[in-house]
């Protein structure tokens, strides 16, 4: 068996996840934020040589060298492929394991991320070259950085199998980046330097070379070593201790099912990368606010980043019920469940993950009541309506999720389709809309207090939307059921 | 207790379970043999209304499963590993079904307690996660959990399939038990006629979707019954 043997059966993999019509949209999916991606990358990269004009060019981006890095780890955290899956049936074949870690390290190194570090480090060049420097020293200096951003490809593995590295790093980022932004330590004065140096000493290319070669070595061991079954890449024995969650109890029928979801989004990688992902949700506002420019600003896009930020949660946990369950879904149709408190159950914890959102994102009355007000404003209507309209779109989503592995966000086959995206859409325009056409008609307060009315009739209506809820799942349920096997 | 008539199941046309008529009483022990591709989880999945019948209905207590769903008030079941949650303990596990069926934790604790032999100590206290176990002990935690809420109807597909030969003769020893008090309606399918003969009433064999064989255990001995099955063979 030889890597040819194994690039067929990856191709095959790819072909067989689903409809060629699913297959196209998941591509069209990933290609249109690849593309997102790469543009910001390279729009970025020139940017970035005229933040401050009183400088030289080359110094503007070594001061801001580090967030590349930092971004663009952060990127890979989320988003590259762990070259992990479908080893078991490999490993007692006539394979070496040389062969599999080998196409494994080799797979990554073909990630669209990479292709896009290349883009970046031409651009660099160009850019310095542009700006009167010398030719040698930046073209040695931007292959150190592409070799530099490179190396994430391997650093993100080696980081990605350490769990608990997640928070903190998530946290340290944004820490860094606020804590710049508003001057109070500015972490690139010091970073700046080394930039400066790998720029004026061309020897630290070697240096580079080395560091990459270093991880390549450091994950082939790694992978190499950990390619059995009892490995720390496919599995972890984990005792955990009985925790009392009797207090919930008093949410009566709801109880058991809250417990459960607690669980659920506690213990798996999966669901926690949910909640991280909710965290990062939560900043996204800051996006807008702390980077103005022409081109996002307005009326519509404090809008989005109000649904984005009450919402992050919502739409990542909603969009995926009853997903979440696949794994023992015939389980819960066998039991003496009530279809309509279990669906409950799951609206709560979404409402639940809301109001936790507003609470947590209150840090933005820093830059303003009116911000803040929005925020809450969209808040109640999310739980008033968007609640609902994720619960439907995950009627229609069925994909199976395998909860303790850590897949990145689109990369369940089925997840995309064309109910699924259609069904979307509604969550974002309508408040977007509605916040156009109120803001036009009155002042901002009341437009903001008739948002939050609209969101409350929702809550108020719950019975006749549940029936609605009920009989859509339940009409689902045998396609469901064979949709999970 | 189940009646069963004019059931009949399709995938694209072609028939895999074709049921004119079959009757379980209620306490009857019921065994189901028959070869891969049989029909046995087929007929399992239609009674627990996980697929949808081409035609024809199941009864479960009066109740048309595929029409209301009162039937789960008093049905448990245990298929496969689907009907395991992977993330909680086997405590957890329990208490949670307890929960479903109005038991309280110190009810579902005494319940458990009493097949403590049968975990063999490998499973109670331990504080792992269903999905960390052998595949064998999970399936030890989905059998006593269906036990759990004194269920008028109990089902089982291959309940022996993935058990060492101890566990085996445990898990016959507490099947006929239940089965000896004649209140629970135990709906047990196997490969194996040795099995199935210790612990049920009654015999049924599919082959290819369709009842070829019938008949009480009581009446033969177990020689003849295997020669009476030798199709299965």
């Amino acid at each position: 068996m030889n890597v040819k043997q194994l690039i067929s059966l990856d191709w095959k993999s790819f072909r067989r996840t689903g409809s060629l019509l699913q297959t196209i949209l998941m591509g069209v999916g990933k290609v249109y934020f690849g593309i997102c991606y790469f543009f910001v990358c390279i729009a970025m990269s020139f940017a970035v040589f005229e933040v401050d004009e009183s400088i030289p060019a080359a110094e503007n981006f070594f001061k801001y060298a580090i967030y590349f890095w930092i971004g663009d780890l952060a990127i890979r955290y989320f988003f590259q492929k762990m070259p992990t899956a479908q080893i078991k049936p490999l490993l007692i074949q006539n394979i070496r394991k040389k062969t599999i870690v080998n196409y494994a390290l080799l797979k990554t190194t073909f990630s669209f991320f990479n292709f896009t570090n290349l883009i970046i480090g031409t651009i660099v060049f160009m850019q310095l070259i542009n700006n009167g420097n010398e030719s040698l020293l930046s073209a040695v200096f931007a292959i150190s950085f592409t070799l530099l951003l490179l190396a994430n490809c391997y650093l993100v593995q080696l980081i990605n199998h350490i769990n608990k590295i997640a928070l903190p790093f998530l946290v340290a980022f944004v820490g860094l980046l606020v804590l710049d932004y508003f001057n109070y330590f500015e972490i690139t004065q010091f970073t700046k330097l080394i930039f400066s140096f790998i720029y004026q000493q061309s020897w630290m290319l070697v240096v580079l070379l080395v560091y990459v070669v270093f991880l390549i070595y450091n994950c082939y061991h790694f992978y190499k070593n950990n390619l059995s079954l009892e490995s720390s890449i496919i599995q972890k024995t984990q005792t955990y201790k009985y925790y009392d969650l009797e207090f919930l109890n008093r949410f009566g029928a709801l109880a058991p099912f809250l417990k459960l979801d607690l669980k659920l989004l506690t213990r798996n990688k999966r669901t926690r990368t949910v909640l991280y992902m909710s965290l990062a949700f939560l900043l996204y506002g800051l996006l807008i606010l702390l980077f103005p420019s022409p081109v996002f600003n307005g009326d519509s896009m404090l809008v989005i980043s109000a649904l984005m930020v009450t919402g992050g949660f919502m739409m990542l946990f909603g969009q995926y019920v009853p997903s979440w369950d696949s794994s023992y879904y015939p389980l819960m149709m066998t039991q003496n469940i009530p279809y309509r408190k279990y669906l409950e159950s799951k609206w709560l914890i979404m409402v639940i993950g809301t109001i936790l959102s507003m609470i947590l994102g209150s840090f933005y009355l820093y830059f303003g009541w009116k911000i803040y007000l929005t925020i809450l404003s969209v808040g109640f209507y999310n739980i008033g309506w968007n609640c609902y309209l994720t619960l439907i779109t995950g009627a229609f989503v069925r994909s199976k999720i395998d909860l303790t592995s850590n897949k990145n966000a689109f990369g369940d086959s089925k997840a995309f389709n064309v109910q699924t995206i259609l069904l979307s859409l509604p969550v974002l325009i309508i408040p977007i809309i509605l916040y156009v056409v109120l803001s036009w008609l009155f002042e901002f307060q009341y437009a903001m207090l008739i948002l939050t009315l609209i969101g409350l009739i929702g809550i108020v209506i719950k019975k006749q939307m549940f029936d609605l809820i009920e009989k859509l799942y339940k009409k689902q349920k045998y396609v469901t059921i064979q949709a999970y096997k | 207790m189940i009646h069963v008539q004019e059931l009949k199941k399709a995938y694209n046309g072609v028939l895999v379970l074709d049921l004119p008529e079959l009757n379980i009483p209620t306490g009857q022990s019921f065994g189901l043999v028959g070869n891969n591709g049989a029909g046995k989880t087929t007929f399992f999945s239609l009674l627990l209304d996980l697929i949808e019948p081409t035609k024809g209905f199941i009864k479960n207590n009066d109740v048309v499963v595929n029409k209301n769903e009162d039937w789960k008030g008093f049905t448990t079941a245990f298929l496969d590993e689907t009907f395991l949650i992977g993330y909680l303990t086997c405590e957890e596990y329990f208490y949670f079904l307890g929960e479903l069926r109005n038991q309280n934790k110190q009810q579902v604790d005494e319940f458990i307690n009493q097949y403590a032999d049968f975990f063999n100590d490998e499973i109670l206290g331990k504080n792992k996660f269903i999905r960390d176990l052998s595949k064998g002990n999970q399936k030890k935690v989905g059998i006593i959990g269906a036990l759990i809420g004194n269920p008028k109807v109990v089902v089982f597909d291959e309940p022996f399939a993935n058990l060492d030969p101890t566990t085996q003769i445990r898990l016959k020893k507490i099947l006929r038990n239940i089965a000896d008090t004649q209140k629970t309606t135990l709906l047990v399918s196997s490969h194996d006629l040795n099995h199935t003969y210790e612990v049920s009433d009654r015999i049924v064999c599919f082959e290819k979707g369709k009842i070829i064989k019938d008949i009480q255990t009581s009446e033969y001995s177990f020689e003849e019954l295997t020669a009476f099955f030798d199709v299965l063979e």
